[in-house]
Order: C-alpha cells, then sequence, then structure tokens
C-alpha cells in the first residue's frame, strides 16, 4: 500500500500539525502557571508586623530552641495574644473565627529537607548559633506569606557551610 | 577521636535475645512474616548465635550475640559502586539508604553476614506503627540495612554534653542492646582511650576478635576462655 501521497493520509496533515501546536501552547502555559502557584496559607500573615511589635522568631516558632522542628504556631498560641482584637485587620479576625470553630490553622511549611533528612534546629540554633536568616532569608521583612522558599536545600547547600565552618560533615548525621 | 568499639563477654551471656529486641524496637527494624523468615530475609541488627562447641557427646553451646562488628578494614565499603556506605573517622561504618540501589555487593562481601536487605515494604504489626523511633529512619524497601552502633544516640548524649558543658563521658552513650543486657555481658566505649573499661578489655588475655584472620580488625572484642580466647588455649586460668 502506498503510504506516502495517499490521499486519505495528506488530509490528516493539518489537523496533526494543529495538535502540535495545541499541546506546546497548552505546555507552555500550564508551565508558566506552575511558575506562579503561591501556597495558599490559612491567614496571611504579616511577619514584618510582628517583629517590629517585638514578637521573637522562637516565641510563635517555639520548637526551634529546643527541638529538631521549628514548629509552626498552632491556634492556641496566636489566640494568646489575639484574645482581643488588636488590629482591624480582617485576617486577625479570622484568627479567632477559627479558634472559636475548635479547628487548626493549616499552615503551608515551605522550607523543607528531603524527607530522609535529619535535620535539627536546635543542633544549628541553640548549639551553633546560627541566625535563623542564615537558612530563611529576611523573613523578618515579609509583610505577606512569602511564595517560596527562601533557599531551596542540597547536600551541597549544607556541606558547603559545613566544610567553611570546619564543622563535622559526618554522612551519618543526617543519613539515619 | 574516640573510636566506639564493644566488648561481649560469652561466658556472661545467657542467650536472652534481650540486645535482639531492644535493637529492633530502638531501630525501627520491620518484621518479616514467619514464611519470608525461612528463607533467610529475616533483618536483625543483632543476632544471637549459637555456636556449637565440641564432639558428641561432649558438646557444648556458646550463645554468641553478633552484631555488625564495624571492622577498621571493611569488605563491605569496598565493594560498594555507590559509595552508599562509608566508614566515619570514629569507626563507625555506616550505610547511607537514599544512595543504596540495592546490589547486595556489600551482604555478600560482609564475613560476618551482618547486612540485611529490605526485601518487602517495612511492615509493623499494629500499634507498632504508634511506637517507631523518631530518631531513626524506616528504611524503604530495596535497601541495604545494618548496626549503625545507635548513631542517633551519640548525637543525642553529645548535644547534651554540650548544653552542660562539659565532654562526653563514659556511658553517657551506650547503645541499645548495650544497655538493656540484663547479664551485664556487653560493654561499650571509646578504644582509643587506654583508661577505657573497653580498653582494658580488649587488652585481657581472654580477647579475641572475630574472625581476625581476614584482616578485617574488626572492633566488636568477645571474652572468651578455651579455643577460642585470645590465651593458649589450656581453658580457665585463676
Amino acid at each position: 500500500m502506498k503510504l506516502f501521497g495517499s490521499p486519505s493520509l495528506l488530509n490528516h496533515i493539518p489537523y496533526a500539525a494543529g495538535g502540535f501546536v495545541l499541546f506546546f501552547v497548552l505546555g507552555a502555559a500550564g508551565f508558566v502557571g506552575l511558575q506562579h502557584t503561591a501556597p495558599k496559607q490559612p491567614i496571611a500573615f504579616n511577619h514584618a508586623k510582628h517583629v517590629s511589635n517585638g514578637v521573637a522568631c522562637t516565641d510563635c516558632h517555639a520548637g526551634v530552641q529546643t527541638q529538631a522542628k521549628a514548629t509552626l504556631p498552632s491556634v492556641d498560641l496566636c489566640i494568646g495574644c489575639h484574645q482581643v482584637a488588636l488590629t482591624n485587620s480582617a485576617e486577625e479576625e479570622r484568627v479567632r473565627t477559627v479558634a472559636a470553630a475548635g479547628q487548626e490553622l493549616n499552615w503551608v511549611q515551605l522550607t523543607q529537607t528531603a524527607p530522609h533528612i535529619f535535620f535539627s534546629h536546635r543542633r544549628h540554633v541553640a548549639v551553633a548559633h546560627l541566625p535563623c536568616a542564615e537558612c530563611h532569608g529576611p523573613m523578618e521583612q515579609a509583610t505577606k506569606p512569602p511564595d517560596r522558599a527562601f533557599r531551596v536545600f542540597s547536600m551541597a547547600t549544607c556541606i558547603g557551610c559545613h566544610q567553611q565552618h570546619r564543622v563535622n560533615a559526618d554522612c551519618n548525621d543526617c543519613h539515619r | 577521636m574516640p573510636r566506639w568499639g564493644m566488648v561481649i563477654d560469652l561466658a556472661k551471656c545467657t542467650a536472652c535475645q534481650a540486645c535482639t529486641v531492644a535493637c529492633q524496637t530502638e531501630n525501627n527494624v520491620p518484621c518479616v512474616p514467619p514464611k519470608e523468615a525461612a528463607r533467610g530475609r529475616i533483618i536483625s541488627w543483632i543476632s544471637v548465635l549459637p555456636q556449637i562447641e565440641g564432639e558428641y557427646p561432649r558438646l557444648s553451646m556458646r550463645p554468641t550475640p553478633l552484631p555488625c562488628v564495624h571492622c577498621d578494614n571493611p569488605p563491605c565499603i569496598r565493594v560498594c559502586p555507590v559509595q552508599a556506605t562509608a566508614i566515619n573517622p570514629e569507626g563507625v561504618v555506616r550505610q547511607i539508604y537514599a544512595r543504596c540501589i540495592g546490589c547486595r555487593y556489600c551482604t555478600n562481601a560482609c564475613p560476618y553476614t551482618r547486612r540485611m536487605f529490605n526485601w518487602y515494604k517495612p511492615e509493623f504489626p499494629g500499634e507498632f506503627t504508634e511506637a517507631l523511633n523518631p530518631d531513626v529512619s524506616v528504611r524503604p524497601k530495596g535497601v541495604v540495612e545494618k548496626c549503625t552502633l545507635c548513631h542517633h544516640r551519640l548525637q543525642k548524649a553529645r548535644d547534651e554534653a554540650r548544653a552542660a558543658k562539659r565532654e562526653l563521658a563514659e556511658g553517657d552513650y551506650v547503645p541499645a542492646c548495650v544497655e538493656i543486657c540484663p547479664a551485664g555481658a556487653m560493654y561499650f566505649g571509646d578504644l582509643e582511650d587506654h583508661n577505657s573499661t573497653v580498653a582494658a578489655l580488649a587488652r585481657s588475655r581472654r580477647a579475641f576478635k572475630p574472625l581476625e584472620e581476614l584482616g578485617t580488625h574488626p572492633k566488636v572484642i568477645y571474652l572468651a576462655q578455651g579455643e577460642w580466647s585470645g590465651g593458649d588455649g589450656q581453658g580457665p586460668r585463676t
């Protein structure tokens, strides 16, 4: 059977070309869309405002000094200060609504290490006295929830810093 | 720099298996169904092996707890094609699960058979899933695992010593098997420190290293009498 030049097959060429174009356009649109997907946080939390009012990082991220995970604040912790309205902010009101409903704030954790890595905030902050900004960037200036983590951690990030400061870079400390 | 080592007194071991159970719970070692265990696919970082000695009718059994012996010259490291296993400056031989491709060269190279392959997705019966140790990962299917000398305990002990502004003292850090041993048959410490209990015991005439002739330089040292001991094989000494 003659394939090329057969009228039935030639008729399909415009459709195939159209399909190709559509595929790339949709793909590009999807890619751009993915690039700009900011995680939806339960509250439009203003870091800068809290810091300027004298709230320290460790007041809300209570685990930093004592445990491996820095922890994201529970609604009870927020209510500790925001029991009564301190501002006219609608976001602040929402905290009380969530608390009154007995729900929890489902924060989206942005800065993450690989799931098989054991990272201890306590060891880095309480023992090595590393400033938070070293890994988390100028979070105290953020007026709205950040779109993405300040840093994406790879093994090179960790090892680079450990070598620079001449501290132990034993495989076993993180991989266990 | 310390060189961590273990001394096991075989004369004291009662084969109670407490060390194997302690290890299993401390390190989230998964349970393997009996049928698969019979195929040799059981995972047990420390096993109490029955060593039969003598000839019938003069038989005796010497229970021998065998963890990874943490060789100074480990055959497992040389065969690993992806550098998923390494020995750290303190002499602990470790497995990096994220790198392991599951080729099992190391399980074959280990003369002590102390490396186990995860043939199955790790399973923990019932409430065991709630009792996993958060300091240790649960290994995925398809990687090799082994004794770590409870490295997470060393890190914890170091942190505590640092917080108290003192040096790490003997007894601050012991693996779970040594801690649990009800017969007090296991000792753990720094072999490099000549004043430590393990270093003193390692120098004793009863001390011998398992399969020493292979040149692996193990850091798990046994104390025994008779044929196996480091003595002249003339039996107990007074």
